[in-house]
């Protein structure tokens, strides 16, 4: 066979790899039906043989074929939107909505790791006719797997998002009522008119508290989007009891503007206070949340001592 | 912005409504007040929330 032809399968195979191990059905759900994982496979599939054969290409001087390199990269960047797309239109079905700032991060990285699947495959083509001029044909076929082998794991440690528990501390605290408002640790939730889905709030629901460790916990906690994304979480990993027509029994999120403390209060079907606090702490920091106003003030220090 | 909005307000003391938007309705006793609430949030899927004078409204979150 072609030396191309086998660098270039070897190439695909170790992209799509790549793309494999981060195609996961996790806890989030999603993707979790076979067409998804299947539309995924292919997209991967596609970008990691046009990471091969770019290389092959480059040295065989077809440059038209390398050009085709970019339109594919445009072509990758629709897989967000088709992404944030389709997650929109399932909002509506949604009882507790996932949120825009959910939606965009989930989107991001679907597209990302495509480009991930394109990178290893592209990656391993460039090692192996690196490592081809100092090396026999089989021993930089073997350097180059191992080599984009730790890039790979590289990216999977380096892609991979923080969780909630890395960045505060998670507590079950008691719902109290004060007449019709609902209050979990000193912060008032809602307002609860009728007296029936109040007694049964009152009964049934698991008021959570979130205590940021740090300045930064603080500020992205404090992000409507992650705490739309922990509700969102928890109601689907814990189920909830509620309807379209009992808005009364509507997860919500509500901060302390004195502490930064986040107060949840949550209407599950799960009563195992460990299984709740384990699905809060799992919930990924949403990259589009996560803020460092401690790298500004650690900036400013360094500016006065100047 | 906000797309809440007040569907209807039920309340036991007509003084304190005053010429308002939205349909108010009259009720009798508190517990007429709780009950036709009720079924007014169950139709608009509104949210019933409590002034605590006597009124309470329905809102659509």
């Amino acid at each position: 066979m072609h030396e191309f032809v086998v660098v270039s399968i070897i190439a695909s195979v170790v992209g799509l790899l790549a793309r494999l191990i981060m195609l996961r059905s996790d806890y989030r759900q999603y993707p979790s039906s076979p067409h998804s994982i299947l539309s995924h496979i292919v997209m991967a599939a596609i970008a990691s043989v046009l990471g091969a054969v770019a290389v092959p290409a480059f040295l065989e001087k077809q440059y038209t074929a390398v050009t085709f390199l970019t339109l594919a990269a445009t072509q990758f960047r629709e897989i967000r939107s088709v992404e944030r797309e389709s997650l929109q239109s399932l909002e509506e079905t949604e009882l507790v909505e996932r949120g825009q700032a959910y939606i965009e991060d989930t989107a991001k990285k679907f597209e990302s790791r495509n480009y991930v699947a394109m990178a290893s495959s592209f990656g391993y083509s460039v090692l192996y006719y690196l490592s081809k001029l100092y090396l026999n044909e089989r021993l930089s076929m073997l350097v180059s797997v191992v080599l984009i082998c730790a890039f790979i794991c590289f990216l999977y440690y380096y892609m991979r998002s923080g969780r909630i528990e890395q960045i505060a501390k998670i507590e079950i605290k008691e719902v109290k009522n004060n007449g019709p408002l609902i209050i979990v640790d000193d912060v008032v939730l809602v307002n609860i008119g009728n007296k029936k889905s109040q007694q049964i709030v009152l009964e049934n629901a698991v008021g959570i508290v979130l205590t940021p460790k740090d300045k930064d916990a603080e500020v992205t906690l404090s992000n409507l989007g992650q705490r739309q994304a922990i509700l969102s979480n928890c109601s689907i990993q814990l189920g909830i009891k509620k309807d379209v027509d009992e808005p009364d029994f509507t997860p919500l999120a509500r901060r302390n503007p004195q502490t930064g403390k986040i107060a949840i209060l949550l209407l599950c079907m799960e009563n195992d206070k460990d299984i709740i606090i384990n699905s809060v702490a799992h919930t990924p920091i949403l990259e589009s949340a996560k803020r460092k106003p401690s790298l500004f003030y650690k900036n400013l220090k360094k500016d006065k001592k100047v | 912005m906000s797309k809440d909005e007040i569907v209807a307000i039920v309340t036991t003391d007509k003084n304190k409504v005053l010429h308002s938007g939205v349909a108010a309705f009259l009720c009798d006793n508190i517990e007429e007040r709780d009950n036709v609430s009720l079924l007014i949030s169950k139709v608009t899927e509104g949210m019933v929330h409590d002034l605590e004078n006597g009124c309470v409204i329905i809102v659509r979150h």
